[in-house]
């Protein structure tokens, strides 16, 4: 949603009330929030006069890899608000490319695609660590991890709030989140 | 009480109003459906559609918690799947934090760090446990505390 709002100023349009929302109620809850008016909002009529509807919130909102984010009942008021301003939502949705596929650092050679629609997917992997790159003790061996646990609990007393944490959390969530 | 003792550096400059956990039960409330489908996953299983939720998920944990508590918060919801970070281990990375509420992509990518180290070691079962646990506790030895 920022790179969307990025790219809106490339036609200079600044949405700095919906950059606002962002920093106020994060890109879910702000965009939740815009879809609560009654109707579109200026930023929305704006990208329309601009034939950029492709940028909207609610564009992004329909985007399969969001789909866990907004109810059927958001999602659908996404769409027939696109709709509504005689926007092609299929095919807006068709146009977005994938991103770039992520890069193995053990290799130059890109990391294989997901097979196919019932496959695992791609894994994401750091762009940041670039093939023959210094060690720089990013990649630790399990000696090191051993080593470092040895260090860690002689030195550490918050490991104590760790463990006390992970198990009342793990407590609690069992009537919670199940 | 717990995350404001395990959590202490962010408190000590943001005292908690009752409001705050206010703040905090409704992001868990608000997520529970996407936090209880990652609750049991492993790093390994780390995904592209793993990261397109996170990376606008961790933002409205941040700006909550700020981006080392949000680490910490959301690890506690998913163990074995979201690490732990803070500002030394993030510059370690060439992930230095940004301004509060635009550190998600950065988050996603160490997360994606995580989930290669953890393949190169062969994950639990190189540490006998939690390899997230393993890796942070590495991390902080290593460039929070210069230890190792």
């Amino acid at each position: 949603m920022l790179e969307g709002a990025r790219r809106c100023q490339e036609f200079g349009y600044n949405p700095a009330y919906w950059l606002r929302m962002i920093s106020e109620y994060g890109g879910v809850g702000a965009a939740k929030r815009l879809l609560r008016g009654s109707r579109a909002s200026d930023g929305f009529t704006r990208l329309w006069e601009e034939g950029r509807l492709d940028l909207s919130v609610e564009l992004y909102m329909l985007l399969p890899k969001y789909r866990e984010l907004f109810t059927d009942d958001e999602r659908a008021e996404a769409r027939r608000r696109l709709e509504l301003y005689e926007f092609d939502v299929d095919r807006g949705l068709a146009d977005y490319t994938s991103p770039a596929p992520p890069i193995d650092p053990d290799s130059s050679r890109p990391i294989p695609s997901a097979p196919g629609p019932d496959g695992p997917e791609a894994p994401v992997v750091a762009a940041v660590i670039h093939p023959g790159a210094p060690d720089l003790g990013i990649w630790p061996t399990a000696d090191d991890l051993a080593r470092a646990r040895d260090l860690f609990r002689a030195h550490e007393r918050r490991d104590v709030f760790y463990r006390a944490a992970t198990y009342l959390v793990a407590q609690a969530l069992g009537g919670v989140l199940r | 009480m717990l995350l404001q003792t395990w959590n202490r550096q962010y408190y000590q400059f943001h005292p908690a109003a009752p409001e705050h956990f206010d703040q905090i039960d409704g992001l868990l409330s608000h997520h529970r459906g996407w936090l209880a489908s990652v609750r049991d996953r492993t790093i390994d299983s780390f995904s592209t559609s793993d990261a397109a939720a996170l990376e606008l998920i961790f933002p409205e944990f941040e700006m909550v918690l700020g981006p080392v508590g949000a680490a910490k918060a959301l690890h506690l919801m998913a163990p074995r799947l979201l690490p732990l970070w803070d500002r030394a281990i993030a510059v370690a990375y060439g992930l230095e934090l940004g301004r509060t509420g635009t550190n998600g992509s950065r988050y996603v990518r160490h997360a994606g760090i995580a989930r290669d180290q953890s393949a190169r070691v062969r994950g639990d079962a190189a540490v006998g446990g939690n390899i997230l646990k393993a890796l942070d506790e590495y991390n902080y030895c290593r460039f929070t505390k210069g230890w190792m």
